[in-house]
Parts: C-alpha cells; structure tokens; sequence
C-alpha cells in the first residue's frame, strides 16, 4: 500500500516538474528574458538613498547634531545629487520612450499601473523580437514588424 | 511491516529530494545563461517539490517517533515509551540525524518562500540565487543520504543493533534494524527539558536563515548587479535570522542556566561561541549595510560579512558533528566532519572567486568626510564586533589547531575569553551611546561635546552613587557608569525627538512618542534594541562581578545564611516519575526574618539501556526578583540520615539579562515592520522602471 503511494509521488513530483516544458511561457516570464538594465536599477536605489539621507539629514538637524552650517552644505550637496540623479533617470527613460513619460506625476503612475494591470490579459508580443507592445500598437516599437492583433 | 514501509516513503523523499535539487541548481543556472523562461519555472517546480517532500519526511519521521517505531533505529535511539511526548516530538532534533533533516526542511521551506516573494520581482538574481539554494540544499540531502552509506541500495538491508549504537549513526535518519526493540534507549536527561523545545528551533531558523542573503550575495557578485538591490532585498531576512539567532541564545543561555547547575547561563563552550560568532558578524553587517545604503561604501566589507555570518553559522554544525570536541552539545563521533569541511572550504574559494573577478565593479563611491562622523562609528562598531569575533574564533579553535599540531591536548576556557572579550564589549557598550550623538558625514565638535556633556554626568552620578552605597570592584562600577551614560543618550533621543514633533505638528506627547517610533522604525526601533543590549549588559555585570555562594551540609530543621536569606532544610523527598526518579530537598526560606516561599531542588535519575548517556541531572531551584537570583542546588544527599548538602548562590541582576532580551526582540520587530511609505516608494521605482521597458 505504501508502495503504490510511493510510486504516486514519484510520478506526480516528475511531472510537476516537467511540466513547464509542454506549457508556453506566461507573459510575466517574458519579463525573466529581458530584465532590467543594472544602471537604470542602480540609480533607483542610489535616488531612494539620497531620498533617505535628505530625511536624515532633516531630523539630525532638528536633534542639534548637525550645526546650521553643516546642515545647509550637506543639504545642498544631497539635493544637487538627487536632481542630478533624476535627471539622468530621465534621460535613459527618454532613450526608450515614446511618449513623454519624465514628468508623470506619482499619481498618473499610479494610473498607468492599474491599466497596465487591466490589461494584462491582453499583453500583445512581438512575433519577430518577442517585445512586449503596448495595447493597440500596429508595428513593434522595437523592430518595426507589423503586429497581428 | 508498516514501520519498515514508512521508512522508505521517508528516505525516498529525502532521495528524490536530493535528485531534485541537483537538477534545480543546473537547470536555474542554465535557465539563466540561456534566457529560458521554461527552464527556469521548471527549477522553480523543483524546488516547491522538494520542500513538498522535505515535509513528508519530516512527517514521517515525528510520525515514528510518536507512535514509537522502534524498528527504525533514530527512533530507537532517541526516544523510549516512558518518555513524555514533549520530548519524543522534539527528538526530531535532538540527534545528528534528525537535526541534518531538520535543517534540510527549514531550508527548503525557506528557498520556497524566497521564490514566493520574489515572484515578479528579481528576476535577474533569482536563477542564480535559485541555483545557489539548491547546491546547499542539494548538500544536506546528500548528508541524510549518501554520504554515509555510498551504496544507495543500502537503506534496502536491514543493520543489526549493534552496541556502539549512538556512535555509528550517521547519515539516514530512516534507517532501520533487523528486529523491533521493546523499548528505546530514551534522549539523553540533559535533553529532557522544555529548553529542548525552543532552542534548538530558533537557533536553527537563525542558521539557515542566512543562507538567503548569503545566496543572494553570491548571485550579486556572479551578475555584476551589485547596487543594493541585494541588500534591500534581503534586508528582512537578515533582520528576521538575526532575531532568531538572539533567541537562540536567549533560550539557550536560560536553559545552561537551569540545567547545569552552576550558577552561569555562559561558560564559552566551543558550541556556544559558534552560536556567538554569526550574531556578532551579523551584527556587524545589519549596522555596516546602512553605510552602504547612504554612502556607497564598504560594498566589499559587506558582502565579505554576510559570508562570515554564513560560514560561521555552518561552523557551528561542523563543530558538533565531527566530533573534535566533548561537549553537552556534541552529536558524538561522525565521518560527516570532512564532508562540512569541504563544502566550507569549497564555498569559500567560490566566494573569493567572484569576489576578484568583481573588483573593479566594486570600486567605492565615497570616502571618509571625517573621523567623527557617523560613518567612522559604524566602521569602529564593525571592527569591534568583529575583533570579538574572531577572537571567539581563535580561541575555539585554538585547541584543535593545537592538538593537531603538537599532539597536546589543550584547553582555553573561560578567563582567556573573559580578559579579551570583557574589554571588547565594554568599548562597544560605550560606542553604543555615543555614535547616536553624531550625525553622518560630520560632527562639528561643539555640538558633540554639548551633546555628550549630560549623558556623561549621569554616567559620573550614577559612579559615585554606587560607590556610595558600597558596591566596590571598579569593573562593575565601569560596567554600570557605562550603561547610565549609554541609557542617558537613548533617553535623550526619545526626549528630543518627540519636543521635535511636538513643536512641529502640535501633537499631544503620547502622540508624538508613538509617531515617532512609527515613522522612524529603523532608527528608533534600533534604539529600542540597544536598551535591550544594555539591560542585559546590567544583568551580565551584576551577575558576573557580585555572585556570592554558600555552601552547608544539614541536617534536616538546620539553615543556612547568605545575606539576607536564610535558608530552611525541611527534609527530603524521593520518588518516581514516568522516566526517572527524583530526589528533592524541601526549602523554605526567609528574607529578613520573613518567610517568603518554599524551593525544591531536585537531582534526578535515569536508568537507559545506553551506557554513554549521562545518568543523573541537577534541576536547580530559583527565586527571581528583578534585584537578584537565590539560586539553590543539591549537591548531596544521604538518605540514610536524612542529611543534604546544598549550595547556595545569590546572582544580582540576572533577570535584566532576560528582560534585556525581550526588549532587544521587541526592539528589532518594530525595526522590521514594514513602512508603508518605504514600500510605496520602492513600488513606484519599480513601476517607473517598468515604464521604462514599455
């Protein structure tokens, strides 16, 4: 009796790991193909940092453990860092774009998601390059081939 | 026959198991040279499998030792019929065995939550972290395996006991005999107590539990990827393990305390100071990680510190393993020990591997703005914990080194730790208070000093005071001045900060005492966990430099007198329990001429089979009050005339070391919780990022 359930579980943990193989891939494992760019990732975590250290520097400030004058040096050196940090966000956000997307509002991001989310069912790929389209898309964005509806 | 069935339904999971985790490990790592989405969610099946059937095991194997299949020889072993089911449950743990699986399982279920998490997120680390699991996992497996019986077809053939039982066991927890025993050999009494309960358990959880960021780091360093997306992204899990390796030596320490019966909860055992190593290079690395979230620096320091606090934490297994050293801990001799040894040599050189081939991607963003900076106290904080470290390490392994090279045997004990480790930690219990006085970047020195001046005459108050009332060795006055000074700064920082947004947002106090923890739950939880540390260090010091002890034969009516207790023997009682007999000494005892309750130290003793199992444990008694510990132990009896000789210890501030602790735990789950804001802001980097891609 033992027996047979032991051979069930052989069979069902083989299969359960086979099985991706007679399935095609999801569209959210298109994303594992692509990934994100390591300089884009990069600069999203050094501006959450400055984000972080402008707060800091505000409460250290306000507990008296930074004089006035350190206080606004390093202020204006964090602040500089951040925009400078945004901008170049922006720019590599441009390289991509096709719309103007840099000065979104958080809300409007917020928007984009929730539709982005909507449609998800109905995220359209690319047949030459495997690009995902944005919905209602005619050509691919990236190679330019014609994309079937 | 159903015992022997059962008993392969076990090990063929454990062994389908280990099949799966080789192929996840190839397969995550294809999946990501290749780009094969396929491939990839293939592994990760794999690995849900495997913590499927890690968990049949487990099953299986508390099934057996409840229900007392003796046929299989851990369970013979481990656990008899007079033993009370606690035990037998938490014999999962109590052999070598039994712990290898417990801690293939915990992993398991751990690498499974890992990919839970990161479903749609991480997706270019997550292969190789994916991989790296499943090579350590795969390890463990081929530990409960293989390793120690390379014919695979063994775990067919049915092994005689034999009367080197305890010795011969390795490997296969599912092993079994060629008859039934009656009765199993029971743990050994030292076992027997709730501490088996809950120490193992979160010292385990704390062990295995850095094996994600470490993984993490690994895949880091292979990618190139190493912003901090790493460090965010594990920051929870190191959190959460370092929580459970404090609660591993909380119980730990409290379980020593009862059970051995001298009076101490530490005495720098090799398998508690491999408990001590990771927390403090954990320590090191929850404290070093902001600097490279805020400045850029130290990326090298830190990934080297995550693999220090996972090899050590494998460090610890390997000592109780490969029976290089007697200890209560030891699991006895084993022929596991060199496979530990290779795959820590083997992860090591991996790490080092990558590390070179990534330096110049490691190059530091920022130096050093100044000496007195917040920075340089984290730095000096870092290079404190980790002096303790290894020289907790040296003096661990300085035995075995010694033995293997001069045939001596030597020991270092308790004063080689104390006069190096004593200085170390009394400097950081004073960085501990002044580093919150100085803001990153730079201190200017006038503010410093203003804010150091009012801590620090508390600190010379409370000095004098103690002298004062008459507590004399200046190491305790050191230790609490430093404590009042280290209080003092915490204290301030509270104050300031909730005038700050009283001021600010016209909140009630209250109010703003809570706001402020909740809006700055790294920082003041952090704080809260230092007042943890620094009730313990109270707790450590009065009990370290003040213990007074007794000792009297008596005669039952007769007392004894240790300051202001004294101490009554009423008589002696014996008697039976379902596994062992018991001696208790009947106490009542005065404080100052009052009666103030009874105690019952106890020795008892146990009849096993086993002749390497200890025969008798002292149960001491205790009377805790938040001044002090009345600590009593039996030392002897005689029941011929009735007569009982009895130590008496009185421990000052014990109970600190405890509530320090618990206040230490408080202190880093409110560290822990998630911010709203901060997830709201890592979503909407993650959102734009998407955007980008679109």
């Amino acid at each position: 009796m033992v027996v047979i359930a032991i051979a069930l579980i052989v069979v069902a943990a083989l299969a359960i790991v086979a099985y991706p193989y007679f399935k095609p891939p999801r569209e959210l494992d298109v994303s594992f193909a692509s990934g994100t760019d390591p300089v884009l990732e990069s600069l999203v975590v050094q501006r959450d940092a400055t984000y972080a250290a402008i707060k800091d520097l505000e409460f250290d400030h306000a507990m008296n453990k930074l004089s006035d004058a350190d206080y606004k040096s390093l202020r204006t050196k964090y602040e500089a860092k951040a925009v400078a940090i945004l901008q170049e966000l922006d720019s590599m956000t441009a390289a991509h774009k096709r719309h103007p997307r840099a000065h979104l509002s958080d809300e409007a991001i917020e928007h984009q998601v929730q539709q982005l989310r909507g449609s998800a069912a109905k995220i359209v790929l690319c047949s030459h390059c495997g690009t995902r389209a944005a919905p209602g898309d005619k050509y691919c964005a990236k190679c330019g081939a014609p994309i079937n509806q | 026959m159903t015992d022997f069935a059962m008993a392969d339904l076990g090990y063929i999971s454990l062994f389908l198991s280990l099949i799966l985790s080789i192929y996840a490990a190839g397969a995550a790592f294809y999946a990501a040279r290749r780009n094969s989405p396929q491939v990839f969610a293939s592994a990760r099946n794999a690995m849900f499998v495997i913590a499927a059937l890690t968990t049949l095991a487990v099953g299986v194997l508390e099934w057996a030792l409840i229900t007392h299949q003796f046929r299989i020889e851990y369970v013979a072993v481990e656990t008899s019929r007079a033993q009370p089911l606690l035990y037998n449950i938490s014999a999962l743990w109590g052999g070598q065995e039994g712990s290898l699986l417990f801690w293939a399982w915990l992993l398991a279920v751990f690498s499974a939550i890992v990919l839970i998490q990161n479903h749609n997120k991480n997706q270019e680390l997550l292969p190789y972290v994916v991989s790296g699991l499943a090579v350590a996992e795969g390890f463990f497996l081929a530990l409960l395996t293989v390793a120690a019986d390379p014919s695979i077809a063994g775990f067919f053939v049915a092994i005689p006991l034999n009367a080197t039982l305890a010795q011969s066991l390795v490997g296969n927890p599912f092993r079994v005999l060629d008859f039934t025993p009656p009765d199993g050999n029971g743990l050994n009494p030292l076992l027997q107590n709730p501490g088996m309960f809950i120490h193992p358990v979160t010292q385990y959880i704390g062990y295995v539990g850095f094996t994600i960021p470490f993984a993490f780091a690994m895949a880091a360093l292979f990618t190139g990827r190493l912003s901090d997306v790493w460090i965010r992204t594990t920051r929870r899990w190191t959190l959460f393990s370092w929580l459970f390796l404090s609660l591993g030596l909380l119980f730990g320490m409290q379980w020593a305390y009862v059970e051995l019966g001298w009076g101490g909860y530490w005495g720098w055992d090799p398998v508690e100071n491999a408990s001590l190593m990771p927390w403090l290079t954990g320590t090191a690395f929850l404290h070093s990680v902001m600097i490279q979230e805020r400045r850029g620096m130290l990326k090298v320091w830190n990934l080297v510190l995550v693999m220090l606090t996972f090899i050590l934490s494998l460090l610890g297994t390997f000592i109780t393993r490969s029976g290089i050293i007697q200890s209560v801990h030891a699991f006895g001799v084993s022929s596991l020990g060199p496979w530990f040894l290779a795959f820590l040599a083997v992860t090591l050189l991996a790490f080092l591997y990558l590390l070179f081939n990534q330096m110049d991607h490691l190059k530091e963003e920022n130096e050093l703005d100044s000496l007195i900076s917040r920075e340089s106290s984290f730095l000096l904080n870092n290079l404190i914990l980790v002096g303790a470290a290894f020289a907790t390490l040296w003096g661990t392994i300085f035995p075995m080194v010694s033995e293997s090279i001069t045939g001596k045997k030597v020991t270092v004990g308790a004063p080689f730790f104390n006069q190096v480790n004593g200085p170390i930690f009394l400097a950081l219990v004073i960085l501990i208070g002044i580093c919150p006085l100085i803001g990153w970047r730079r201190a200017t020195a006038e503010n410093l000093l203003r804010n150091f001046l009012r801590p620090f005459v508390v600190s010379i108050v409370v000095a004098m005071a103690l002298v004062v009332i008459g507590v004399h060795q200046w190491y305790g006055i050191v230790a609490f001045s430093a404590a009042a000074f280290v209080l003092a700064t915490i204290g301030l920082e509270f104050y300031r900060g909730i005038l700050a947004r009283h001021r600010q947002y016209s909140e009630h106090l209250v109010a703003a005492a809570i706001n402020l923890v909740t809006n700055n739950r790294r920082r003041y939880g952090g704080y809260i966990v230092h007042i943890g540390v620094i009730l313990g260090v109270i707790g450590i010091a009065g009990s370290t430099f003040y213990q007074v002890d007794t000792q009297a034969n008596l005669n039952p009516g007769q007392t004894v007198q240790l300051k202001q207790y004294t101490v009554q023997y009423d008589g002696l009682q014996v008697y039976p329990t379902e596994n062992h007999d018991v001696v208790s000494a009947r106490l009542t005892i005065f404080e100052n001429g009052n009666r103030v309750g009874t105690l019952t130290p106890e020795k008892n003793y146990y009849t096993s089979p086993d002749p390497n199992q200890s025969q008798s444990t002292t149960e001491v008694a205790v009377r805790s009050t938040p001044l002090e510990d009345l600590y009593i132990i039996l030392a002897g009896f005689d029941t011929n005339t009735g007569a009982a000789t009895l130590k008496v210890i009185i421990n000052p501030l014990v109970s600190w070391l405890w509530i320090g602790f618990m206040v230490l735990v408080a202190g880093t789950i409110i560290a822990a919780w998630p911010d709203p804001r901060e997830e709201h802001a890592l979503v909407r980097a993650r959102v734009r990022e998407a955007l980008a891609q679109v």
